[in-house]
């Protein structure tokens, strides 16, 4: 195995280096559910983590909801994803965070 | 006293012939020169809506106000009975000359060391340079001001031109305390700046032990991002650090002197109790 080849191994399999973050959440719409995004998947992403989590934030607390309901315009259930869709630990807790957790298969 | 009134009617009489034309030239010629001027700023606004570079631009703008101004001298001359010939021999003498002393005294003409739109730090000033002229060069700095920086003081001052560079070197300095678990420290500070997307993958990102200094261990980590997000990387990385070495429990080290006393000297007033 030469140089190349373990690095090859070495940036697979441990910290991986993400190509940008997005923020998910949920919103009622006509009654409905439903999961939206922030930037539009039509749009670049964020590249900065600190400023999407920051982001998030602020979203979540300028449309909190009084749990369990969920009044038009909330957005609940916010977090940080990657580029694949996966979730981001909280860099500030190291945790998976969403701010305003709602259970919405209820 | 006679050659004097002589004069003076001589001026009369070159006044009755000619007057009018002089008047009207010397009329136009102004309103040409602010016609000029006011295309001259035309351009320029246009200028920004097209995908050139600004001192592109600068330059066309440049060739065409002294091109206008050649016409408009032109016309002149001719409105004011100069034969055209001569007045084009004469402009196509001068326009060779000056190529001529362009070209010839070029090398030794001091040059700024970069273009309107780099960003330069020049002495103590970081920013972008907005305009130059022949004496002066106009910086602006990214907390929005606008400095004027006399030409001479560039040219004897050291200039880092970042336009040359677009990819720049950053280093978090990361002092903790000898206590603490050394090769996890190194293990969270270059993960965090692996995984950052704006972090450039090679050349790869280090994480160095500096120097094991009074109180604290020096531990240096470095990597390569884009010149103009530098500055927000470098914050946001010591921020994301900040946390997850206290996540894991590893604290930083503060600067600090700790005195050990042993029984031999300890000051007489604590052993008294």
């Amino acid at each position: 195995m030469n140089t190349k080849q373990a690095y090859k191994i070495i940036d697979a399999g441990w910290a991986k280096k993400r190509t940008g973050y997005r923020i998910q959440f949920q919103r009622r719409v006509e009654g409905k559910i439903v999961t939206d995004y922030f930037p539009d998947l039509d749009d670049g992403l964020w590249l900065s983590e600190v400023a999407i989590w920051r982001m998030a934030w602020r979203l979540a607390e300028s449309r909190q909801s009084d749990p369990p309901d969920i009044n038009a315009g909330d957005l609940i259930n916010v977090t940080v994803i990657d580029h694949e869709g996966n979730p981001v630990k909280y860099y500030a807790t190291n945790h998976f965070e969403v701010f305003n957790p709602i259970d919405t298969e209820i | 006293m006679e050659g004097f009134s002589v004069k003076i009617a001589q001026i009369e009489s070159t006044m009755s012939l000619y007057g009018r034309e002089w008047v009207i030239a010397f009329a136009a010629f102004v309103f040409g020169l602010i016609l000029i001027k006011w295309i001259n700023k035309g351009l320029k606004r246009a200028g920004t809506k097209v995908p050139i570079s600004p001192a592109k631009g600068a330059t066309i703008r440049n060739v065409i106000t002294v091109l206008m101004a050649a016409l408009l001298i032109t016309s002149v001359a001719i409105y004011l009975g100069v034969a055209p010939r001569p007045v084009m021999r004469f402009l196509i003498i001068l326009t060779l000359a000056a190529i001529g002393m362009i070209m010839v005294f070029r090398p030794l003409i001091p040059t700024l060391p970069f273009k309107v739109g780099n960003t330069i730090m020049a002495g103590d000033l970081l920013g972008k340079v907005e305009a130059t002229s022949l004496l002066n060069t106009r910086l602006k700095t990214f907390d929005g001001k606008t400095v004027f920086v006399p030409n001479r003081k560039i040219l004897d001052d050291i200039v880092i031109n970042y336009h040359f560079t677009p990819t720049r070197r950053f280093e978090l300095k990361i002092n903790i305390l000898y206590d603490q678990d050394l090769m996890k420290a190194k293990q969270i500070l270059e993960t965090i700046m692996v995984e950052d997307p704006r972090v450039h993958p090679t050349p790869r990102p280090i994480v160095y032990l500096m120097s094991l200094n009074k109180g604290y261990v020096e531990l240096s980590g470095r990597g390569w991002a884009d010149n103009l997000k530098r500055f927000v990387i470098t914050r946001e990385l010591l921020e994301k650090i900040k946390l997850r070495f206290d996540q894991e429990g590893i604290t930083l080290a503060m600067p600090q002197m700790q005195v050990h006393y042993t029984s031999k000297n300890m000051p007489q007033s604590h052993t008294e109790g």
